[in-house]
């Protein structure tokens, strides 16, 4: 078909909505002010419209999902449908191998000059003869690259050395990703916008043909990635200073069309071959009008030349699909043969149509029969799409299937480590290693078979994990019968725990609990606190009974004077549980004013903590700084407080010396770090990028080197020197009970026997009762820093809540669990079942807790610019950074796990006051060991540890099968793209992040122990010489 | 002999009062399901068009109920009772009384803390928790006492028989109804019933009720297993 235009603009304005562009008269009347910063900015395409209807064309432009740009630039190029995985890929953009008109213009020797997000330089490497391409990742940045952009392309439009010219403008989206389309920079960034498009208008020629458009929508709050109807309805607009229909556009009804039909549009227009796989169909009303066929004089002409366009493009897709079809075959076979006789009986009635008017002239009926062609045309393209929409949308059941065996056998092997080892024995069971083969061949077996015959069903895999399934459980059944450890289990929390966890499970498969799972889980985390202090509650009256003679005493200073009794009220233990655990659930309900919300909540707006501090404006915003600046502050001086109770701040080894300066230090500077971003737009103009960056980058050193200063001495105790012979000399701190100098029988055994019975006193070492907790305690305080840095400051403020949850929560859980012990006489101390629940329900809680939601769009992308400004070489470190905002909450809960073998040990104020106590465990007190206790049972350390991270994997990896369960079932559900496919995602990278950080924490409470016991070996050697 | 007749008139009375108890509890039940259900319904007195005075109702009816047992208790089973004497004191009233609105207001604090919305229907949560205090508190009071440590140790000690065996199932099922309530608010049916408080008061007045039908049934169980193990 012969070329319209000799020249193509094309700019795209990154977001730039329907809404932006289309001009709403019924506003004109009202006062600047009142009307919305983003309606009625873009005056010159009214203008326009208003001047020369033929010459302008105005379209809402339905992206298809995901609204990612990189997806979107995929399908303006190509005309291909996009798929959901590519959504993933958007940070590693690759090069477009596919056909398109990129590339059909570099074949027909044409120039493309480019300006703009270098996005499109990473899909079409060395294509463009010219090229101004910016970084577009920093989404603080507003203007520095659209201003560059309008530094070149005036000038280079003058120039007439190009056939086609594209821009890309990203301002528009950046500052709906920051300020969100209802605030006055939205307004600023669409009155340049609009100079923008009056100068490019000024400057065309007849021969060319302007598109402006969006490659996106925005959401209400300037995100985009899903598929709302705010986010794919993005606008289109297009002029020629020269006619390009044969007639006004239909201003009453809003014309529709899809993106991908730009690509064969803008290649007829141009007069190139349309890109091989497009499935997109030409816009019929540019090619009624040509002024070489002479169009306006007569209908049937306008008619012809529409149909000559038409039937290109269904000839084209015909191919596209033929040879697909003989390629991958997963085409419905009679549908295809339909769809092609259908393009056979309209090519024969062309032809036949043709001869007829060749012959006879134009018939009466000619047009009629045009107009009935036409629709076929449109019907075969539109039919052709769709097919190809349902086909593509295509699940692979048998990996699906393996994939779930797969979760299935790895949680059954890990509840297989949790119930087989529970008896006294040092070494693994023989079965267990016969199983770890199994399921490491299964593993294998699957690798392989993926990569070498991906078509065929993995029968073996099948076979191999349902066998291995039956021995674990069979395993399993055998030793929880032989030890009878069923029977022990059987506690109300346990009980309790596990039937809200199945219920959190049952949650998946239903879209409406998923979409509030933000309340839910609040809800069970309530339920399982109160369970717990029910537990202490009932544990305490069950010992009242059993010691009758107290209870008689009472009773009787009660009758003899009731004045005492609300005394008593209030000094009973009873009262410490419930006030308690009211002040637990009281913080983890105003976690919930950090929830975001997500489309399908309805009526729910987002908090105004989630909102960027620059743009609030006026008192609001000096109080939300001093809010974050508060929590902070408190954050740091909880940590500090609690090692300082217990003796862990003492001395002046590496570890103690950078855990008194390194968090304060830190914590100043990340103050800082929020200040200079909440500075208005103009005075943070006045830095450069890197000075904003410096105090982010300083707290990273500074975290980094303490962390490693951590792993390199992670034991945080003093040994007070030998020379001072006696206590009386103590350090400043130590005058009072909060240190508490730990006394060790085993070691004044140890001693007195390499000295033979020196008089010497015993060695005095501060914090060597917490020696353990201290030491993950510490860790964590700096991890909260960093995570409180990229969660920036709004969000921080939770990081505090959970801090004081986890608190709150360990001591319920210890003293539930803690007295249960003693009272057995045993100083072991495994894990509790409901204690890993509840560290797995708060983690998921503080996932919403920190401003997430398992949808595509909140994941916070300016996470990665805390710090580091321009474009990243590599996606590591963003990606890092992106993973330890998104989460935050569980990676400081599950860093957290080891605590929940070593606080029941502390026996701290709180538990200590909430349980009542028998005389026996009284006088425990005296010889109080703390989680030192532990270290006398190395074995029993590693098992217990190893069990607990046994046990969290096994809890992540079934929420995680039944949320991948959920998304294999509902895979055609209406909402599986929106609501169950993200979860699963989410849920995979949760239990990604939940295994790792157990793991870590296992390993960091591992090399504690190995430092532990040289210091230990070290005391006693120094006493020997 | 004498004594041996006294006893078994003891054994008598204990017997009766607890078929009696065990009675009432089972029509209370029968009509506790029936309010349910008018509740339910539309009528004058749909819980759907005027919660807060669908949760009057329902305290109405546990009051009416809790003055019911009173008075059996009292007409029958003076002596059963004597682990927990009553004696009707003004400084116990007024403990109950000080117990019933500490009781409400954690019932409160509980209900936004799970979730409830913290400033809007605020009418509708503080009748909520007013009918969880009748339902649960206002019973411990009137057979428990004003001693709270009487409270918790009837929920740890299975072992009594009469008007706590009652209290027990019914505070512990209406606490459970109340919970298991708030299961269907966040499903997407777009029933009426699913509002914020409704199905929760539905749930803690399903629980009341199935609790008395559990005690009616456990009520004379345990009679009988008291009585095995007294004679063999």
């Amino acid at each position: 078909m012969h070329g319209r235009f000799k020249r193509a603009i094309i700019i795209i304005i990154d977001a730039l909505k329907y809404e932006f562009i289309d001009y709403n008269v019924s506003l004109q009347s009202m006062i600047n002010e009142k009307i919305p910063p983003y309606k009625n900015k873009l005056t010159t395409l009214n203008h326009l419209r208003k001047q020369k209807p033929m010459h302008t064309r105005q379209y809402k432009f339905i992206a298809d999902p995901p609204t990612t740009t990189m997806q979107r630039l995929k399908g303006l190029t190509t005309g291909s449908l996009p798929t959901f995985v590519d959504a993933g890929a958007n940070f590693q953009s690759y090069e477009i191998m596919e056909d398109s008109f990129i590339d059909h213009l570099i074949k027909q020797k044409k120039k493309i000059k480019f300006f703009g997000d270098d996005t499109w330089l990473s899909l079409f490497p060395k294509r463009f003869y010219k090229s101004f391409e910016f970084p577009s990742f920093n989404v603080k940045d507003l203007h520095s690259l659209d201003n560059e952009i309008l530094k070149h392309i005036y000038s280079e439009l003058q120039v007439s050395d190009w056939d086609v010219i594209i821009a890309h403008f990203i301002g528009v989206d950046h500052c709906g990703h920051i300020y969100g389309p209802n605030h006055p920079a939205m307004r600023e960034k669409l009155t340049q916008m609009d100079s923008v498009i009056r100068n490019v208008t000024n400057i065309m020629r007849d021969d060319t043909i302007l598109f402006i458009m969006g490659d996106h929508g925005m959401t209400k709050t300037g995100d985009h990635g899903g598929d709302s109807a705010d986010e794919i309805e993005a606008g289109l607009f297009i002029y020629s200073p020269a006619q390009i229909a044969s007639r006004k556009q239909d201003e009453t009804e809003d014309s529709i069309v899809m993106q991908m039909d730009f690509v064969p549009t803008l290649s007829l227009l141009l007069g190139l071959p349309i890109p091989f796989s497009n499935l997109g169909m030409v816009i019929p009303e540019l090619f009624s009008y040509c002024p070489w066929w002479n169009t306006a004089s007569n209908e049937l002409r306008q008619v012809y030349h529409k149909i000559k366009a038409l039937r290109l493009n269904a000839h084209q897709i015909n191919l596209y699909l033929t040879t697909y079809q003989q390629i991958a075959s997963d085409l419905p076979a009679s549908k295809l043969r339909t769809l092609q006789q259908q393009v056979t009986r309209a090519e024969s009635e062309v032809q036949g149509l043709i001869t007829t008017m060749i012959s006879q002239g134009p018939t009466n009926d000619a047009l009629q029969k045009l107009q009935s062609l036409e629709k076929l045309y449109k019907k075969y393209i539109r039919e052709a799409r769709e097919m190809c929409e349902n086909v593509w949308a295509k699940f692979d059941l048998k990996m699906i299937v393996a994939g779930i065996l797969t979760v299935v056998l790895g949680a059954v092997q890990g509840l297989y480590f949790l119930v087989v080892w529970n008896n006294d024995e040092e070494r693994l069971p023989a079965s267990a290693k016969f199983l770890l083969a199994g399921s490491l061949l299964h593993m294998l077996y699957l690798v392989v078979h993926i990569s070498l015959f991906s078509d065929a069903v993995p029968l073996m895999a099948y076979t191999l994990a349902v066998v291995l399934m039956l021995l674990n459980v069979a395993v399993m059944k055998d030793n929880l019968i032989k030890t009878g450890s069923l029977a022990e289990f059987v506690t109300l929390e346990n009980v309790a725990s596990t039937v809200l966890l199945a219920s959190y499970c049952c949650f998946y498969f239903s879209n409406s609990f998923i979409v509030f799972e933000n309340a839910v889980s609040l809800f069970l985390v309530q339920t399982l606190v109160c369970i717990f202090s029910f537990r202490i509650v009932l544990k305490n009256f069950s010992g009242e009974r059993k010691e009758n003679v107290k209870t008689d005493f009472m009773r009787y200073s009660k009758k003899s004077k009731s004045n005492f009794e609300l005394i008593q009220v209030i000094k009973h233990p009873t009262t410490l549980v419930l006030v308690s655990t009211l002040l637990c659930c009281i913080v983890l309900r105003i976690t919930s004013n950090f929830f975001v919300c997500r489309e399908e909540q309805g009526s729910c707006e987002n908090p105004f903590l989630t909102f960027p501090l620059a743009s609030m404006e006026g008192a609001s915003k000096n109080q939300r700084y001093i809010l974050s600046v508060f929590s902070l502050a408190s954050l740091v001086y909880a940590f500090r407080h609690w090692l300082k109770y217990f003796g862990n701040l003492n001395g002046t080894s590496p570890a103690v010396v950078c855990l008194s300066f390194a968090p304060p230090v830190a914590g100043m500077f990340i103050c800082f770090h929020w200040a200079l971003q909440g500075l208005p737009e103009f005075a943070s103009e006045s830095f450069s990028a890197w000075q904003l960056a410096l105090m982010a980058q300083a707290v990273y050193i500074i975290l980094i080197a303490s962390m490693l200063t951590l792993m390199l001495f992670p034991l945080l105790v003093y040994m007070l020197p030998a020379k001072l012979g006696s206590t009386l000399r103590l350090p400043n701190q130590a005058d009072f009970q909060q240190i508490i100098p730990t006394l060790y029988n085993q070691l004044k055994v140890r001693l007195t026997e390499s000295q033979g019975g020196d008089e010497e006193k015993p060695p005095v070492v501060y914090g060597l009762g917490s020696a353990y907790s201290a030491s993950v305690v510490a860790m964590l305080s700096i991890v909260s820093l960093l995570l409180a840095l990229l969660l920036n400051d709004g969000i921080a403020p939770s990081l505090l809540l959970a801090s004081i949850a986890l608190y709150l929560c360990l001591e319920l859980y210890s003293s539930a669990t803690a007295s249960e012990e003693l009272r057995k006489g045993a100083h072991i101390a495994s894990p509790c079942w409901a204690g890993m629940i509840l560290l797995s329900l708060l983690s998921t809680l503080f996932f919403y807790g920190t401003g997430h939601q398992a949808t595509i769009p909140s994941i916070r992308f300016e996470a990665a610019y805390t710090g580091f400004y321009g474009d990243f070489n590599n996606f590591i470190l963003p990606g890092f950074l992106i993973w330890l905002n998104t989460f935050a909450g569980p990676i400081f809960f599950n860093l957290a796990s080891p605590l929940l073998v070593f606080w029941p040990l502390l026996s701290s104020a709180l538990v200590g006051m909430m349980v009542r106590k028998t005389p026996e465990q009284a006088q425990r007190k005296a010889t109080w060991q703390g989680d030192f206790k532990l270290f006398n049972n190395g074995i029993h350390l590693r098992k217990s540890m190893f069990k607990l991270c046994c046990g969290i994997i096994v809890i992540a990896s079934l929420k995680f099968l039944s949320a991948a369960t959920a998304a294999a079932l509902h895979r055609r559900h209406l909402m599986v793209w929106k609501i169950f496919a993200p979860r699963m995602v989410y849920e995979g990278a949760m239990f990604l992040t939940v295994s790792v950080c157990a793991f870590m924490a296992f390993l960091f409470v591992l090399r504690v122990d190995n430092v532990l016991s040289k210091f230990v070996k070290n005391i006693a050697t120094k006493k020997g010489n | 002999m004498n004594e041996r007749i006294q006893t078994n008139m003891h054994s008598f009375k204990v017997s009766r009062f607890i078929l009696i108890l065990s009675f009432s509890s089972l029509v209370s039940s029968a009509l506790f399901g029936v309010l349910t259900i008018i509740l339910l319904n539309d009528g004058p007195l749909s819980i759907i068009k005027n919660s807060v005075a669908g949760m009057k109702i329902c305290m109405v009816a546990a009051l009416v109920h809790c003055l019911l047992t009173f008075l059996i208790s009292f007409l029958y089973g003076s002596e059963s009772s004597e682990k927990y004497p009553f004696k009707p004191k003004i400084t116990s009233v007024v403990k109950s009384l000080f117990i019933l609105i500490l009781g409400c207001i954690i019932f409160y604090i509980i209900c936004i803390c799970y979730g409830a919305p913290l400033l809007s229907s605020t009418t509708e949560t503080f009748h909520f928790s007013m009918l969880l205090t009748v339902l649960i508190c206002l019973p411990n009071c009137i057979f428990c006492g004003s001693n709270l440590d009487n409270w918790f140790t009837m929920f740890t000690s299975s072992s009594a028989n009469g008007v706590e065996t009652v209290v027990y199932f019914t505070s512990l099922c209406s606490l459970l109804g109340a919970w298991l309530g708030a299961v269907p608010i966040p499903l997407d049916w777009d029933r009426p019933w699913q509002e914020w408080p409704i199905s929760c008061v539905i749930g803690a007045l399903s629980g009341y009720c199935l609790g008395l039908l559990m005690a009616a049934v456990k009520l004379p169980w345990n009679l009988r297993n008291a009585n095995k193990s007294k004679y063999f």
